[in-house]
């Protein structure tokens, strides 16, 4: 697990994302990432996302106000 | 096989003749046989707001028909709510959804115009 | 694949194998998009803003992005904007954005000149292109964008 979370939270499409796509740059195939956002079009285009980049959408998981999100960074098959 | 042209419009009815522009054009390509897309943004979310009955013709009366037609139409939901646009504001029928709706339109696209001044 | 071994005391390069696979690749890349940047930074009906906004968008699905300033598009490429005063939204951190994640700004040089910016007034990452360089940006991308 990439330890820290990627905190978007107040963050308004499509910087989530974007700070996402940041992230992930750095992080080695297979590590996890946790995501808070509370944008409602995130839990659309977190998923979303991941099946454009090849990454793993793992789950989401309300938590009072925002939403976490798992993803793994996988290789584009 | 039928090609796909994506517009984006950036600017609000009445300020200019660029949200009629992006309607007509939309329903004229929808008659020449285009699959279109409508993609509101920044101020040409408000075009949507149109929407009561007037007794002139106006962008929102060519909006709905648009609809009507088959002309896919959506809404930054960014711009919607930095602008307060909530759905029952808005025409029925267009969606609010997240900017990479658009990137994925322009994924698809033969052409992609955009109606900016 | 081939191994030394194989090709003995010579080594063959499949160049139309090579040309292929660059074909393939660029085919996959998809989405090329292209981006006219016109207006100036802040309080210009937002256009600027908005722009980058898909810019990074496009970038952050690995696609390829290119912003190109032209007439007051030029202001948007100054390096030490600070639009705190006035309560905006800094448009520099988007750009920085823009440019990690790969994408590429231009600036026609031209714009600039007409409105006494030089090359050392823009942010770090910009590049100055003439008019024919424009041309060939507008030729090789799929699809591009005025704002």
């Amino acid at each position: 697990m990439n330890r820290e979370p990627l905190n978007c939270l107040g963050m308004k499409c499509p910087r989530p994302i974007v700070e996402m796509a940041k992230r992930t740059r750095k992080m080695e195939y297979g590590e996890i990432l946790e995501v808070h956002a509370d944008d409602p079009v995130a839990e659309h285009d977190i998923p979303a996302w991941c099946e454009s980049t090849g990454n793993k959408f793992l789950k989401m998981e309300k938590a009072g106000k925002f939403t976490k999100y798992f993803i793994k960074k996988s290789p584009k098959s | 096989m039928t090609k796909t042209l994506t517009l984006l419009l950036h600017r609000g009815p009445y300020e200019s003749e660029y949200a009629d522009l992006a309607v007509n054009f939309a329903l004229k390509a929808k008659e020449k046989g285009y699959n279109v897309n409508l993609w509101l943004y920044g101020d040409g979310v408000w075009t949507s707001h149109v929407k009561r009955q007037k007794d002139y013709p106006n962008v929102g009366e060519r909006l709905r028909k648009a609809l009507k037609e088959g002309v896919n139409v959506k809404i930054c939901a960014r711009c919607a709510e930095a602008r307060d646009l909530v759905k029952g504001d808005i025409i029925e029928g267009i969606p609010m959804v997240g900017l990479f709706d658009f990137t994925d339109w322009l994924e698809e696209s033969d052409k992609v115009l955009t109606f900016m001044r | 694949m081939a191994t030394p071994e194989d090709c003995g005391d010579t080594c063959l390069i499949d160049t139309k194998k090579l040309l292929e696979k660059k074909g393939a690749v660029s085919a996959e890349t998809g989405s090329d998009l292209l981006i006219l940047l016109t207006e100036g930074t802040y309080g210009t009906f937002d256009g600027p803003f908005n722009a980058i906004q898909i810019g990074n968008a496009v970038l952050a699905l690995e696609k390829n992005a290119t912003i190109v300033l032209l007439d007051e598009g030029a202001y948007f490429g100054v390096k030490n904007q600070d639009p705190s005063e006035i309560e905006l939204l800094n448009n520099t951190d988007y750009i920085q954005d823009f440019l990690d994640l790969g994408g590429r700004i231009l600036a026609l040089e031209p714009s600039l000149k007409k409105r006494g910016l030089l090359d050392d007034d823009l942010i770090e990452g910009i590049k100055l292109i003439d008019h024919s360089q424009l041309v060939q940006e507008i030729e090789k991308h799929k699809a591009s964008l005025t704002f």
